[in-house]
């Protein structure tokens, strides 16, 4: 009988014994082999062969049991214990196969576990063998998409660049200094206190502490409160006004864009730009290369001041029409849109929006001043005019083929570069990629101490679930292509079903698509709506084409044509059509004057009346790009498309 | 005459299958028979014997059961399965085909007159 306690009793009974009472010690082997009565050689052979399976428990016993029952067998037969030693083999070997043997007769559902956890390992093992074989992958920056931008400013000679002559003026004209005010904005003084809820109390109430161009924007229009101000300010800066006329006579805009870094500090001034003294210290001395230096992180401040620039020439214009200065209004509505094709200079959709906004604000002006001053301008100056407004094509496809550089731009500082255009997704394009994708992607769901950790964690399922490079840019680029296409189709002929719109819808109605072109989700801009800005455009154009033939006919005539047909060839080379439908334009007199609309994008005349919107915004031509791009069913159920397209006279934007 | 390893590992298993048609029979037991009918060629030790014996329980063709030896001491007997005795047939078949294509070919002839 064994020795052991009961304490070592219990710690050797199998649990299934203890549940039933019974406290066998039968997980013994060292008792077993006191008892076996073997030598002390064979007795701790047994045990170190038990010992070097490492199996089980209960199966060491039954292994220890067999080996003690053969060496007892031996002996009993009078084998002496030396040879039955020598006979027993090679420990470590016997051990080993053992341990192979019982293995396979344990339970399926254990070989199940041993097989599933031998795949995972392996996956986890190669999972991070690829993590950190990625890990090791790095972009490479090869082309400096900055100075592609740049290509036009930089062929400007210098005395025909335009920006120094601005760049002086705006500094002159000091528009966004803050100071304190006297009076408060007019237009907030006369305005009934509830319609003053979430505005600016600084508007109206003292200390009135704002800058000079917040004040002129309220107050651009003769009919607006506060005109007289505006008039007094543009007199007493004539100098600086004039100055901005020479400028937009000159051959560019000639500003090279870049960071924050690159502008000299009168740039920054006078485009109002005040970056942290930190940005500006970061990014000093770096090439192009530099990761700080992606494309995405350039600063284009001046844009902003041409709309501005183009605001101050319209109250200009406007102030001398009043004044009946004919050649100044003409000079100042004409400096816009040269304006507006020097803020072009960049092949960017930015820009190219921008140069649209201004072009646009001309058009109103000229709009102002034909209907409030009809007879100010002489039949020559109205066709002096209407040759420039004809002439100022916007050639939009360099916009969009520049919307390609950011991606380009994106992918070169993102991907690795296998030479033959090829590469994937490193950690610092996932990082990126998190930086600017505020959508609910699998990057953006954590974010934390162990984001680094995971985004490296992530590499070998990014790199398989992410588009490769080039396959990224080829969807990229003909998505672009499409986008090029669809704005070059006369609207008439636009099948939304077709376009861009519907091809990216169905690109990304699948998670898996979107995950796997996630960059695209982030980069691509909303082209469907620029397409709509530019017919709008084109349609706000034909607009004061006809707007000024109406007023030369009027002017010879003393009256209105019957139809528009009657302005051509005289007034107009061709009478525009309607945009819309390909057919010819409607045209009214009513009470105020003629009326000249487009059907609208529902379809159906509604005699000039301009859409509404369900919050009693005026949404002349297009007001969404659904309302381009949908279905014409869709287009006739919402009440924000029932009305029609005026051309003239444009209602003014709220 | 000890044979190669990889040609007892297949006559290994064939021989103890044989040997428990007979009826069943425990570990030492079977070393002994192996040894004295195969005139010391088919001898194996522990080492071989027991790894042997529990993969031919784990792929079913022999069983074993615990049960007390005339002095009382435990001791597990093997028999052959169903499964073992099919394999066995099935096992026969093949080594006298080896052996008719080896006598043929006048290998056993020469172990023979060796």
């Amino acid at each position: 009988m064994t020795t052991a306690t009961l304490k070592r009793r219990l710690f050797k009974t199998p649990m299934r014994d203890l549940i039933r009472g019974r406290v066998t010690g039968r997980l013994d082997i060292d008792a077993l082999l006191e008892d076996s009565d073997l030598p002390k050689n064979a007795a701790d052979k047994v045990r170190r062969v038990v010992k070097r399976t490492r199996l089980w428990r209960l199966e060491k016993v039954d292994v220890a049991n067999e080996l003690i029952a053969h060496f007892q067998d031996g002996l009993e037969a009078e084998t002496p214990i030396e040879e039955l030693l020598k006979s027993f083999g090679n420990e470590k070997q016997t051990a080993k196969l053992i341990r192979r043997a019982k293995k396979r007769q344990r339970p399926l559902a254990w070989h199940i576990f041993a097989w599933a956890r031998l795949t995972v390992v392996c996956f986890l093992g190669f999972y991070i063998v690829s993590a950190l074989y990625l890990l090791t992958g790095s972009p490479s920056v090869k082309t400096d998409y900055v100075a592609v931008i740049n290509k036009q400013a930089n062929q400007i000679p210098e005395d025909q660049a335009a920006w120094p002559l601005y760049r002086q003026a705006m500094l002159e004209l000091n528009l966004w200094q803050e100071r304190e005010w006297d009076t408060p904005i007019p237009y907030f003084a006369e305005l009934p206190e509830p319609e003053r809820e979430d505005i600016d109390p600084s508007y109206y109430e003292p200390p009135y502490v704002m800058d000079q161009m917040t004040r002129l924007f309220y107050s651009l229009h003769p009919n607006d409160p506060g005109w007289d101000q505006t008039v007094q300010f543009l007199r007493e800066h004539a100098q600086s006004i004039s100055l901005i006329r020479e400028a937009t006579d000159k051959t560019g805009f000639g500003l090279k864009i870049g960071f924050a870094s690159d502008y000299s500090s009168e740039d920054l001034e006078a485009c109002n730009y005040h970056p942290e003294p930190e940005t500006l210290a970061a990014m000093t001395d770096k090439t192009f290369r530099d990761p700080e230096r992606a494309l995405i992180g350039i600063a284009i401040p001046h844009l902003s001041r041409i709309r501005d620039i183009a605001r101050l020439l319209c109250a200009d214009a406007l102030r001398a029409a009043e004044a009946g200065d004919a050649d100044t209004a003409i000079r100042d509505v004409i400096a816009i849109q040269r304006l507006s094709k020097q803020a072009e200079e960049q092949p960017l959709l930015f820009n190219g929006l921008v140069g649209i906004s201004a072009r646009t604000l001309g058009f109103e002006t000229i709009q102002d001043i034909l209907i409030n001053y009809p007879d100010l301008l002489t039949q020559q100056q109205l066709r002096d005019l209407a040759h420039v407004l004809a002439s100022t094509q916007i050639d939009h496809e360099p916009w969009y083929n520049g919307e390609r550089f950011w991606f380009y731009d994106f992918l070169q500082r993102t991907y690795t570069d296998d030479g033959e255009g090829g590469g994937y997704i490193t950690k610092k394009g996932i990082e990126d990629l998190k930086s600017y994708d505020s959508g609910d992607s699998p990057f953006n769901r954590y974010d934390g101490p162990f984001t680094g950790a995971l985004i490296t964690a992530s590499l070998p399922a990014a790199a398989i679930l992410i588009a490769p490079r080039e396959e990224m840019r080829c969807v990229y680029d003909d998505f672009i292509d499409q986008a090029i296409l669809d704005s070059n189709k006369p609207l008439w002929e636009y099948d939304y079903k077709d376009g861009l719109h519907a091809k990216y819808d169905q690109l990304m109605s699948s998670s898996g698509n979107r995950l796997r072109y996630l960059p695209l989700d982030v980069f691509m801009p909303a082209l469907s709506a620029v397409n709509k800005t530019i017919h709008r455009y084109y349609g706000s154009r034909d607009g004061i084409l006809i707007g000024i033939a109406l007023t030369l006919y009027q002017q010879e005539h003393g009256n209105w044509p019957d139809s528009l047909d009657d302005l051509s060839p005289t007034y107009l080379p061709s009478v525009p059509i309607d945009r819309l439908t390909g057919k010819p334009l409607h045209y009214r007199i009513t009470d105020e004057g003629p009326l000249v609309y487009s059907v609208g994008v529902d379809g159906d005349d509604d005699a000039g009346r301009v859409p509404v919107d369900t919050d009693g915004k005026v949404n002349n031509g297009m007001a969404s790009p659904t309302q381009l791009n949908g279905p014409l069913s869709d287009r006739l159920a919402d009440p924000n498309c029932d009305g029609d397209w005026v051309l003239w006279p444009q209602p003014h934007k709220q | 005459m000890k044979i190669e390893r990889e040609l007892m590992r297949g006559a290994g298993p064939v021989a103890v299958l044989k040997l428990l048609e007979r009826g069943e029979m425990y570990g030492y037991e079977i070393v002994k028979a192996l040894d004295q009918r195969s005139e010391g060629v088919l001898a194996m030790g522990q080492s071989t014997l027991y790894p042997m014996l529990y993969n031919l329980e784990a792929k079913g063709l022999i069983q074993s059961r615990m049960d007390a030896a005339d002095n009382g001491r435990p001791r597990k007997y093997y028999q052959l399965t169903g499964k073992g005795k099919k394999r066995l047939a099935h096992d026969t078949q093949q080594w006298q085909a080896v052996t008719a294509a080896m006598n043929a070919l006048g290998v056993t002839q020469c172990i023979q007159g060796a």
